[in-house]
């Protein structure tokens, strides 16, 4: 595969990854209000730690709309994001994993697909740690902007995950009201009652 | 409050990309970094309530 081709692919599979993300956390939100599933404080961090980990890609993106070319220094900074967003989210969703692994515990919420959401979750941060150890490992010349005719849909997922960013901020504020932290078996919105 | 916080200061780092300055950037993501980790070590040492 030559070098321009490798450039090509990390710029689409950036996009990819900032929609993905944004897609299961958009899902998040399915279940918070479609199953009326409150997220406790560790699920709310591993949003956190989610948007965290595609930031990095999210800057590419935006930078790719003002130049031809994503210089490597930036790709690298980026990704090396990704790699620090997913161990911070590895971190709390063990941590959540191992709440809930004594035998008889039937976890906190329900499953989707056989699997809690904070399992779901550690799965997404690992597959985030590769896909960031692929790009770091085959990036070594700045990286051509491919995705100049569709420059709209380039724009619509960055504004996606702006707009989920913000959701999450207006929805925890209305689980949190006005008290410093989120209560640590929610059951209603404060910012209602 | 200070998860309503982190989220706003997530949204000012995703933001922070619209901005050619990538010292700019890189503060905001280690700041944020560090206020999960900060709220995360909070929750992680208070009593969850949420086990069995």
């Amino acid at each position: 595969m030559s070098r321009s081709l490798l450039g090509e692919f990390s710029y689409v599979s950036t996009h990819l990854v900032v929609l993905v993300v944004s897609c299961i956390l958009i899902a998040a939100f399915g279940v918070q209000f479609f199953e009326d599933e409150m997220p406790c404080p560790l699920c709310i961090l591993q949003r956190m730690a989610m948007m965290l980990a595609v930031v990095g890609p999210v800057h590419v993106i935006v930078k790719s709309h003002r130049h031809r070319v994503i210089e490597s220094e930036w790709f690298a900074s980026a990704w090396g994001m990704t790699v620090l967003g997913s161990v911070l989210g590895c971190v709390i969703s063990t941590r959540q994993i191992l709440l809930h692994i004594a035998p008889g515990s039937v976890g906190y919420g329900n499953p989707v697909l056989g699997l809690h959401l904070y399992t779901w979750a550690l799965l997404v941060f690992v597959a985030l740690l590769l896909t960031a150890g692929i790009h770091l490992v085959f990036i070594r010349e700045d990286v051509p902007v491919v995705l100049e005719r569709a420059r709209v849909l380039s724009k619509s997922v960055v504004w996606l995950f702006w707009l989920v960013v913000l959701a999450n901020a207006i929805s925890v504020f209305f689980q949190a009201g006005f008290q410093m932290f989120l209560p640590d078996n929610p059951t209603h919105y404060r910012l209602l009652k | 409050m200070i998860a309503t916080g982190v989220f706003v200061l997530l949204l000012g780092t995703a933001l922070s990309g619209l901005q050619d300055r990538r010292w700019l950037s890189v503060t905001l993501f280690f700041a944020s970094w560090i206020a999960i980790a900060l709220l995360f070590s909070h929750h992680a040492t208070d009593t969850l309530d949420i086990s069995l």
